[in-house]
């Protein structure tokens, strides 16, 4: 589970809509990815008027990062503690179910508890996965774009 | 069965003595070398990732969790499982949802996370206070059990040793914390889990060898051995007894996985990280630790059991805080080699420094709060020199009550303090953290009423429990004055912290509301992105 350090991944493509799916195809929870709103929007940093336009990017860049964010954590909270509860409800009202032995004297509910460490583990390295595809570049642009906006505010002072 | 061999003994007495003398060494070695608060809170998020994760693991799996769930495991079987998987979960929770924008928005503690939208001075005593009450019931518990440990490991039975060794242990620990500061204490840590993990591998497999790697024989061999038969190996049977079982199971872990992570001193480690980036790498190193522990403890949990049976393992203590002990001595079998007897010693050892280190970390985690959020936010300035001497007297003001407290309660019984901090955890500090940091018309005067309403109503749902009266292993065993059905107070009392938030923020009023909604989104970039982190 070692991700080399380097901030270098690309930035996220401004794919055109109908080319936007391939790289997100991984997070099938996220039907309208936010990517759509920004898309719609002219370049920032290309247009001439630049001041105006880069306070408008930045807001739109900041609701792309809220959604994106907002997506990412609610699925996988909801899916961790979904299961969990799930689990401690079966362990509770289904003890029956739970005891039935799937190997040799390995019973049900101490299999899927158990097996939850492995998947605990799988579980990170995909959040790890899109967490860098989604949510990184964009928080990233924000970081430079307000530094650039600070640095003009202390120049134009 | 009482005891063990006298040169595992002696054996042990000469780790300890040089974990202690390094972890110091360590500590003093790598403290902080100038007065530079940002070194000493925080270690300048220098640690790499992979170190820094470790360090979240090691803080995490606390001597109370060790001795305690292998206790449970021991006794209870499935119910034990339920405990060690919700530890791990609550870790987990705490990378998917607050590791991040909780980096982001503080800076040292957990005030200056919630100051970030509400700066106030009240804000900040509220938020010290809260962490004392969370912090101070944990490390009672694992500082009282130290003498009880020792004397189990180096065979004494003397009860004025006991207490030198709570005393002594205890003055060492706040050095840890006082010359070591985050940097001194995340190096022990990494030590700590390692020795742990590692030690702990390897009675596991030896203890899997003992029963030729077939898992359901060695569950078929505890639940013969527990006395309990087939219910060993389903839930219920530790909750059994009360008026609704299965509702307090369920109550019981969901507390533990919201309350868990959320406890201040783990909390401040997601401040130690260079970036939002680097936090959640960090926990992707802390969770599988926390989740490679989990598997240790169960197999050596049940390994106890079902070695040397469960009569033997409440003859040790009724509380079975030593199965893991235990259990890591029966997979050697009846004659030890040296070589076994050594590796004995690495265990003991790892237990010993995760005493050492779990309760340093907590103090740590106090002493911080108390110097940055009530001292140094007075009346003035203070210059960061001043604040560091502060930040080291507060290690010794927290601990020294701590130690006179321990030696106090040693012989009571110290499930209840273990319990009423993870209530705590998950009834106030949670939902403050949650609402603050996701909830734009939250106020401040939500966030009081968080923290006071979600803390008073499990102080007082507490004391209705079977923990404090009415039960073997309550505080008061003579008496009997339960008046709240559950074990654990979190099905009523994290609701109610949650809806002291939401009411105080709908009693601040419109405006107030608006106002907030307006400061929130002046710093969302900041706790989103983590644009513009000093000010």
């Amino acid at each position: 589970m070692s991700y080399d350090s380097s901030p270098s991944y690309p930035v996220p493509p401004h794919h055109p809509p109908h080319n936007s799916s391939p790289s997100y195809s991984t997070y099938p929870t996220q039907p309208t990815y936010p990517w759509a709103p920004q898309q719609a929007e002219p370049e920032p940093a290309r247009q001439p008027n630049r001041h105006r336009h880069t306070a408008l990017g930045h807001h739109s860049d900041l609701r792309v990062l809220r959604t994106a964010y907002r997506w990412q954590r609610r699925v996988a909270t909801l899916t961790a503690l979904g299961y969990f509860t799930l689990f401690l409800v079966l362990s509770a009202w289904a003890p029956a179910f739970m005891t039935r032995e799937v190997a040799d004297g390995l019973p049900l509910g101490l299999m899927l508890g158990l097996f939850q460490m492995p998947v605990t583990c799988v579980a990170i390295a995909l959040y790890e996965y899109t967490a860098r595809r989604g949510v990184d570049p964009i928080a990233e642009r924000i970081r430079k774009q307000t530094e650039l906006d600070t640095k003009r505010a202390e120049a134009g002072r | 069965m009482t005891g063990f061999s006298s040169s595992a003994q002696a054996m042990s007495l000469v780790a300890f003595t040089v974990v202690a003398t390094i972890t110091l060494l360590l500590c003093v070695m790598t403290g902080p070398d100038r007065d530079d608060l940002d070194e000493f809170y925080t270690g300048y998020g220098s640690l790499s990732p992979m170190r820094n994760g470790l360090a979240i693991a090691g803080d995490y799996i606390s001597a109370a969790t060790v001795l305690g769930t292998g206790g449970v495991i021991a006794f209870f079987g499935y119910d034990g499982v339920v405990l060690a998987l919700s530890t791990a979960l609550s870790l987990m929770l705490l990378m998917f949802l607050l590791a991040e924008p909780l980096r982001n928005a503080g800076r040292f503690t957990m005030g200056d996370a919630l100051a970030r939208r509400m700066p106030g001075r009240a804000v900040r005593i509220t938020a010290c206070a809260a962490t004392l009450a969370a912090l101070l019931p944990l490390m009672l518990v694992q500082l009282a059990g130290t003498g009880d440990l020792l004397a189990f490991i180096l065979g004494f039975s003397s009860e004025g040793l006991k207490t030198g060794c709570i005393i002594g242990l205890g003055a060492l620990m706040i050095s840890y914390a006082a010359i070591g500061g985050m940097k001194g204490t995340a190096l022990i840590q990494i030590l700590k889990i390692v020795m742990l993990l590692g030690s702990g591998a390897v009675i596991a497999v030896l203890i899997l060898n003992k029963f030729d790697w077939n898992v359901g024989g060695l569950f078929d061999q505890a639940a013969r051995s527990s006395g309990a038969g087939s219910a060993f190996l389903s839930s219920g049977l530790q909750f059994a007894g009360g008026p609704n079982p299965r509702l307090d199971m369920i109550s019981s872990e969901l507390t533990v996985v919201l309350g868990g992570a959320c406890l201040p001193h783990i909390t401040m480690r997601m401040y130690t990280a260079g970036s939002a980036r680097q936090v959640r790498r960090s926990m992707s190193w802390a969770v599988p630790a926390v989740a490679l522990f989990v598997l240790i403890i169960t197999v050596v949990g049940f390994g106890a059991t079902a070695l040397i049976g469960r009569e033997a393992i409440a003859a040790e203590d009724p509380q079975g805080n030593t199965a893991y002990l235990l259990g890591a001595r029966a997979a050697f079998g009846a004659d030890v080699s040296t070589a076994e007897t050594l590796l004995f010693t690495t265990v003991t050892a790892a237990i010993f420094l995760t005493v050492l280190a779990s309760v340093a970390g907590m103090i740590l985690a106090c002493a911080n709060s108390l110097a940055h959020d009530v001292f140094a936010h007075g009346r003035k300035q203070l210059s960061p020199r001043r604040e560091m001497t502060l930040a080291r007297v507060s290690a010794a003001a927290v601990g020294i009550p701590a130690i006179l407290l321990a030696t106090l309660v040693q012989h009571h019984s110290l499930q209840p303090l273990v319990t009423l901090s993870f209530c705590l955890g998950a009834s106030a500090i949670a939902p403050a953290l949650v609402y603050s940091l996701f909830w734009r018309r939250y106020t401040r005067a939500g966030l009081m009423c968080t923290l006071i309403g979600g803390s008073v109503s499990t102080l007082v749902l507490m004391t209705g429990t079977n923990l404090v009266s009415g039960s073997p292993i309550s505080a008061f065993p003579g008496h009997d004055f339960t008046w709240f059905p559950f074990t654990t107070t979190g099905i009523v009392s994290i609701p109610l912290g949650f809806l002291f938030g939401w009411l105080g923020t709908v009693a601040s009023g419109r405006g107030a509301a608006e106002e907030q909604r307006k400061q929130y989104e002046a710093v969302e970039g900041w706790i989103l992105a983590g644009a513009v982190r000093r000010d």
